[in-house]
């Protein structure tokens, strides 16, 4: 079951610490938004040093981003899964006779050819 | 020994040209893929040794196949990540001005809804409804982020030649990787699929 809606803000707890955090978290970039950048990059490469121990600091500080690392892994697994599992429904479009004839037809060519290959 | 006919070739072409379709959103290049794809399965049908299914196995040819069409028709580079086409349903180009203030804190609350990724993988990826709106999540990115994302991430395709393909510099393919994985990530929160 789906239903559509808009996130509403984090909690009022969260607001206060990084009402009071941001001007250190910030320009040492560990900010939620670097976090989650970082999230995302460690997926296509190494990360530096430092970019590891930001991502290790800001997980220690800020409980509401430590989920994330896990649940873009999960989103991963689940893109490579939508991409390898495809049924004919779920395109909406349907192979037309004439392809398959077409197909059938290239594949009979190619048994009677003289080598066989 | 498994005995490959053009009947059981034929069956699994539905499927061959769903995943096709699921790849390319072409309809005559995903028609000429299966052909391709069927055709090659023929020729080398003698070195199938059924340790896999024919599914599995036909799944992996049309990958390759696949990836030298987009090889082939790689586009030309664009450097600037804002050529990437705004989505239609008002995304805009860049999630993360829409999820992050300008000190970098939370606009909205990330976990809302998403119990969705809390679950084990196995049990997400039978879940065909949560699979049916990762898609439709997915057709929901511009074209040419789609393609660098799709090449990355169901290919494992490395980042540069990724980026060759889908025609955007080495560069930019970070931030643009970056901003379909949030976008992805925003639109399943937003439509908070539940089990």
């Amino acid at each position: 079951m789906t239903t559509s809606s808009p996130p509403p803000p984090p909690r009022l707890s969260y607001r206060l610490m990084h009402a009071v955090m941001w001007p250190l978290l910030t320009p040492l970039r560990m900010s939620c938004r670097h976090f989650a950048q970082l999230c995302s990059e460690r997926l296509d490469r190494p990360l530096t040093p430092y970019e590891r121990l930001c991502l290790r600091m800001h997980r220690l500080v800020c409980g509401v981003c430590r989920p994330l690392p896990r649940q873009f892994e999960k989103l991963h697994h689940l893109v490579r899964c939508c991409g390898d599992h495809s049924e004919p429904e779920d395109s909406g479009t349907e192979l037309s006779s004439e392809a398959r004839a077409a197909i059938r037809e290239a594949l009979q060519n190619e048994t009677h050819k003289p080598d066989g290959s | 020994m498994t005995t490959i006919t053009i009947e059981t070739l034929m069956s699994e072409a539905p499927r061959l040209h769903a995943h096709a379709l699921n790849r390319l959103s072409d309809h005559h290049h995903a028609e000429d893929l299966v052909q391709e794809t069927l055709l090659t399965a023929w020729r080398k049908r003698d070195t199938f040794d059924g340790r896999s299914t024919l599914r599995t196995w036909l799944t992996g040819i049309m990958k390759f196949k696949i990836l030298d069409h987009h090889r082939a028709t790689a586009r030309v580079p664009t450097s600037n990540p804002a050529e990437a086409p705004v989505s239609a349903d008002g995304w805009g180009t860049d999630p993360m001005d829409r999820l992050f203030d300008r000190h970098g804190s939370w606009k909205i609350d990330p976990n809302y809804g998403m119990e969705l990724l809390a679950d084990a993988p196995d049990i997400l990826s039978n879940r065909s409804e949560v699979l049916a709106w990762v898609r439709r999540c997915m057709e929901r990115l511009p074209e040419r982020l789609r393609l660098l994302f799709s090449l990355r991430e169901v290919d494992s395709m490395a980042v540069p030649e990724a980026a060759a393909a889908a025609g955007v510099t080495a560069g930019s393919a970070a931030v643009l990787l970056t901003r379909a994985r949030h976008q992805l990530r925003a639109c399943l929160q937003h439509h908070r699929i539940t089990p």
